[in-house]
């Protein structure tokens, strides 16, 4: 696709072709001039939307729209009342085990060995030094996938929320064109050299070992 | 976008005083609307990317009226509309971590997000409307109406000549490409985008004295 005017317009205004939004961002990234007229055009519309005279949205609205969110970030919970009322015993028994098993989990959790602690506490410690900027990083179907967090000094701290099986995840950065690896992840974190402003880090899961290009369609791409 | 709503909600003095007889604690979520109340719209943002409910409500409730007038523009349904506010912001929710405040405003980052879904849910519609195999390109102006039957127009969009303004409406709020206005008004794509172009620089200059905090 030729990225010209007319395109940047139609993505400016909104209706570019969902498929090819990507690409222009990409482009966008690289060059600095098209976004700053790019975003001026997208303040205006904002403007121009924000002038109109807000509509009545109902409380239930916003009640349901925070039941949904809530129950995408918790798995749903089965009550399991007249299952308990028919089979006692194994339930007792089961809420036994279930409580047991939660108990070890949260202890496992937060003790000194785990490993999600230690990456989440590497994760707040990066995300404390200032300068610090940290982004999560979501697939195109929203999955979270991880933390990148960018230094002040351009270094990019990577954790992921699971060690990637089978393969290694592979770090990159794509910069005027060319695409370099940044590192090769085997477990679930990682810290890079210096990134050039104006790049995309993008994510690739690769077979064991590395690549020295990509063989898999990214993961996530992060304008830099 | 300043808070447009500080009022009590119902049920808080009944939390309040089973929280002071009782000793119930609140939990992350619970917190109170009033720790968020005079936060930005930016900080809002990085809160929701970190789940936190409180900061989505607010966000919810600066938003969701100009988004709804936005769905209402776009769309003569209702009920779409409101389906479409509440996707957005399930959007937002999802995409919050990647705000950069160095890259964009607040505002223009949530219409920007908003009206891209909304763009979507449109052209789906138009495609399942137009059925299997049939173009889906029909010309539909912007709906007008809001729920109550009142014409609802932004008044910087008085400024802009006529041509300009239906072909800017048309993209905007209608979602068509500058390719489907040539083929579906008979005009050259290149009279499209200039016309368009004027009339974004149009509306530029009946913003220039407007005022707008983020």
């Amino acid at each position: 696709m030729t990225i010209d005017d007319a395109v940047l317009l139609d993505y400016a205004l909104g209706s570019l072709p969902t498929d090819q939004v990507e690409e222009v961002e990409l482009f966008l990234h690289a060059h600095p001039e098209a976004a700053g007229r790019v975003r001026r055009i997208q303040d205006e519309l904002a403007r121009l939307v924000l002038s109109l005279p807000g509509e009545t949205v109902s409380k239930a609205s916003e009640d349901a729209l925070l039941h949904r969110l809530r129950r995408h970030r918790e798995p749903p919970v089965e009550s399991g009342s007249k299952r308990a009322a028919q089979d006692r015993p194994s339930y007792r028994w089961a809420a036994f085990g279930l409580a047991a098993a939660l108990g070890l989990a949260a202890w496992l959790a937060l003790g000194p060995f785990s490993s999600s602690g230690r990456v989440d506490r590497q994760i707040a410690r990066y995300q404390a030094e200032p300068g610090a900027l940290s982004t999560k990083l979501l697939t195109p179907d929203g999955a979270d996938i991880g933390t990148l967090v960018r230094l002040s000094d351009n270094r990019l701290f990577v954790a992921f929320e699971q060690a990637p099986a089978p393969g290694v995840y592979q770090l990159w950065e794509i910069r005027d064109g060319s695409t370099e690896s940044l590192a090769v992840v085997e477990g679930r974190t990682s810290l890079t050299g210096p990134v050039a402003d104006g790049s995309v880090f993008a994510v690739t899961l690769e077979p064991a070992g590395s690549s020295s290009r990509p063989t898999s369609p990214p993961l996530v791409q992060v304008p830099l | 976008v300043r808070a447009r709503s500080g009022g009590a909600r119902p049920g808080d003095n009944i939390r309040q005083r089973l929280a002071k007889e009782y000793g119930v604690r609140k939990g992350p979520n619970e917190r109170s609307q009033r720790t968020v109340r005079g936060m930005t719209d930016a900080e809002l943002i990085a809160l929701v990317a970190r789940r936190d409910e409180p900061a989505m409500r607010l966000l919810y409730r600066r938003y969701a009226p100009h988004l709804m007038a936005l769905a209402l523009r776009m769309t003569p349904d209702g009920d779409e509309a409101e389906r479409s506010v509440q996707a957005v912001f399930e959007r937002v929710w999802e995409l919050a971590g990647r705000f950069e405040s160095s890259r964009s405003s607040a505002g223009t980052w949530l219409v920007t997000v908003g009206h891209r879904l909304i763009v979507n849910r449109l052209r789906e519609r138009r495609r399942r409307q137009a059925g299997p195999g049939e173009p889906g390109g029909r010309l539909e102006p912007p709906s007008s109406a809001g729920k109550a039957g009142r014409i609802y127009l932004p008044e910087a969009l008085d400024a802009l000549d006529p041509e300009s303004r239906r072909l800017l409406e048309l993209a905007f709020f209608g979602g068509h490409t500058q390719q489907q206005l040539a083929e579906l008004t008979g005009l050259q794509p290149i009279q499209v985008s200039a016309t368009i172009w004027r009339g974004l620089g149009q509306l530029r200059a009946a913003l220039a004295g407007a005022t707008h905090d983020d």
